[in-house]
């Protein structure tokens, strides 16, 4: 899953999951996708600090 | 307040800025109003400024599009069940003093027709958002 790629997170993670359906629902929409990304490393970089 | 006067009126001639459109599209895009929004980012084009805030805003109708959609089919499913085990089961004699099956069948159905015709209109409106992009 190249949404996945560079994200340290764990397979049980919340994150992963809601990462997978956003992969799902983003294929084809490249901006919104990378904006997620962005939004997600945020969240888990908030959550392991 | 010029948004107010003006904004309505001239909205379909498609002379207004970018920015206007596009507030108004994420506007419809808060009360799920997928067709407006639709309509309204077919009427940005001819105004098109901002070409990356408008694919941004198109690509975010289509991604709230994708979760209506899905949350549609997870209710079909669960009403096919429904109306599934409604058949199944609908004549076995301790449920005749339950709710009427009969009623309750329709009821099912009724809903699933609704529920179909709700994700078939989503889906309409996806691939539209995906014309006005290509074009």
């Amino acid at each position: 899953m190249k949404l996945l790629k560079g994200v340290d997170i764990q397979p049980d993670d919340d994150y992963q999951r809601i990462l997978r359906r956003i992969d799902e629902l983003t294929v084809d929409l490249p901006e919104l996708r990378e904006s997620f990304l962005k939004l997600m490393e945020a969240g888990v970089r908030a959550k392991t600090a | 307040m010029l948004r107010r006067v003006l904004g309505k009126p001239l909205e379909d001639t498609g002379a207004l800025p970018t920015r206007y459109y596009l507030h108004e599209v994420l506007r419809s895009l808060d009360h799920d109003n997928i067709g407006e929004a639709v309509q309204l980012l077919r009427m940005s084009k001819g105004a098109l400024v901002d070409k990356s805030r408008w694919e941004m805003v198109r690509q975010q109708v289509i991604f709230r599009c994708r979760v209506l959609k899905d949350g549609h089919s997870k209710r079909i499913h669960l009403i096919e069940k429904r109306i599934a085990e409604l058949k199944k089961h609908g004549k076995v004699p301790w449920q005749w003093f339950q709710k009427k099956p009969v009623e309750k069948l329709a009821q099912y159905e009724e809903t699933l027709t609704l529920e179909k015709s709700a994700r078939a209109i989503l889906e309409k409106h996806e691939i539209e958002l995906k014309d006005i992009g290509k074009n």
